[in-house]
């Protein structure tokens, strides 16, 4: 006996109908031309490097709080913040009154090979933060780190809480050895010198397909057959192109700093087990004695919340609260619950600080 | 399985088909959307690239590449059978609550849901990890031997 009860006709006339809307959507898709780097009315305030820092121009009534500043990974692009009107943390910040700045590490190319973590963690961003501090007559910004974005803000922060009056983390990695830590277990047995030797920086390609091999067929067969579904839906395929080209946009690494990142941080689990050092000085999360907001998601396949929950025990904050938001890694950013939730949770968390 | 057989069969059909857009014009996407729909419908776990210029590069660095993509290619034959095990084993079960599969699309997430459920066992072991690994090191020193071979 078996469940299989497919009709030869049925299943032809299917698949006609089924290849016709991808046709269609692929014609669609084609006209569209959406490759934006986000969609708020923005200002560069300062240039160091590649990196540019953006300030937002405000779109209500100053809520009177710190300017906040967003950092970034340095694995793909920071536009996934603010990808469009309705799929947007910054304008949702914006919206409550806070003043954003955002760090955007820009594409290292050749040139960029030797930088190493301490002119991402000390220089770039202490730039750019003392950019803030100075332009604003504020003595600490509150600081915004995403994904691995976040992780070099707890470094940072560790090695200038002075400059940090709050801290919140997203989807942020701190135990890089957990057992669901599929990408992880990759990358510990990856001879991360040897490639950077021979590679130079590191291809973005290739870091986005190991981001895809995570769960192949869900984020490239079931992904794509859906796009058969919406074929008649301009809005969504539009949303669909705007998530692909933010996906493949995937910058190089720069070599050293990357080698220094995947050797210090998933190799040797430092930030857990100690002996972290970044520009000579010893990265000791006990440091972040600010109050510390930790959000993360609990389907997150490439954060997991076991990476992130144990700031928790690692931080010398005696303010520190965990907020589990119901959702994967991106879904944390573009998804209708993410709008409704995080831009207030991130603002009313700020102002009883 | 026969009928896996003739459902890979069609499903090439079907890619040759969609690939063949009318009016998309844009050879950039075109050749994207036709790169998706190969990816689709092959059931494919993971892609090796080419090995680059083999004439220009030393015997080791080939031989090693080769060994590596040995290696990894058994993990993925080992994946790609154990999925098709699990989707006949869910095809077959001798439970009435479980609902008939009337279309291709069902039966195409249910390849999906098997394919993931296998490539998770697999991916998070030891074996995977360093098959993997040794075929990203065996790939850089190709890359790293190809150009030194260069005039």
């Amino acid at each position: 006996m078996t469940r299989l009860a497919i009709d030869p006709a049925r299943a032809a006339a299917e698949m006609t109908e089924f290849c016709g809307r991808l046709a269609a959507a692929a014609q669609r898709l084609a006209g569209l031309d959406l490759r934006a780097e986000g969609c708020s009315a923005r200002d560069a305030a300062f240039r160091i490097g590649k990196t540019v820092l953006w300030h937002y121009r405000p779109q209500a009534a100053d809520a009177g709080l710190p300017p906040l500043v967003i950092c970034y990974a340095l694995v793909n692009r920071p536009y996934m913040m603010d990808l469009q009107p309705d799929r947007s943390l910054i304008r949702g910040l914006l919206a409550r009154g806070l003043d954003v700045y955002l760090v955007d590490w820009g594409y290292p190319d050749v040139q960029d090979q030797g930088l190493a973590l301490d002119d991402y963690v000390n220089r770039y961003l202490g730039a750019c933060i003392d950019q803030v501090r100075g332009a604003r007559g504020v003595a600490a910004v509150n600081l915004l780190g995403v994904c691995q974005g976040g992780t070099l803000s707890l470094c940072h922060t560790a090695l200038h809480p002075e400059r940090v009056q709050n801290l919140v983390t997203m989807v942020t990695p701190v135990d890089f050895q957990t057992d669901d830590n599929l990408l992880s277990k990759w990358v510990r047995k990856v001879d991360i010198e040897r490639m950077v030797e021979v590679l130079g920086n590191v291809p973005g390609a290739l870091l986005n397909a190991a981001f895809i091999a995570l769960m192949p067929l869900r984020q490239s067969a079931q992904k794509y057959a859906g796009v058969a579904d919406i074929a008649d839906d301009p809005e969504a395929l539009a949303n669909f192109l705007r998530m692909e080209h933010w996906i493949h946009d995937s910058p190089d690494q720069a070599g050293r700093a990357f080698a220094e990142f995947i050797r210090w941080f998933f190799q040797e689990n430092r930030l857990v087990r100690g002996g972290l050092a970044i520009g000579g000085q010893p990265v000791d999360l006990r440091r972040v004695a600010c109050p510390l907001l930790n959000i993360y998601a609990t389907q997150d396949h490439l954060v997991p919340p076991s990476a992130s929950l144990p700031l928790a025990r690692l931080t010398g904050s005696r303010d520190y609260t965990a907020f589990a938001f119901d959702g994967g890694h991106i879904g944390i950013y573009v998804s209708r619950r993410a709008q409704e939730l995080l831009p207030g949770t991130i603002a009313q968390w700020l102002a009883g600080r | 399985m026969p009928w896996m057989t003739a459902w890979i069969d069609l499903q090439r059909q079907w890619v040759e088909a969609a690939a063949q857009v009318p009016g998309a014009s844009n050879d950039a996407m075109r050749a994207i959307f036709t790169d998706r729909y190969r990816q689709l419908f092959t059931p494919e776990f993971a892609r090796i690239a080419p090995v680059p210029d083999p004439p220009n590069v030393s015997a080791a660095a080939i031989a090693r590449w080769q060994a590596a993509t040995r290696r990894f290619g058994l993990q993925i034959a080992a994946i790609a059978n154990d999925a098709s095990q699990r989707l006949c084993a869910l095809l077959l079960a001798d439970d009435p609550g479980l609902p008939p599969v009337t279309s291709l699309r069902q039966l195409h997430t249910l390849w999906i849901e098997c394919g993931e459920a296998a490539y998770a066992a697999a991916a998070h072991g030891d074996e995977f990890a360093e098959a993997q690994a040794e075929l990203l090191g065996a790939w850089v020193e190709l890359r790293g031997a190809s150009r030194c071979a260069r005039p």
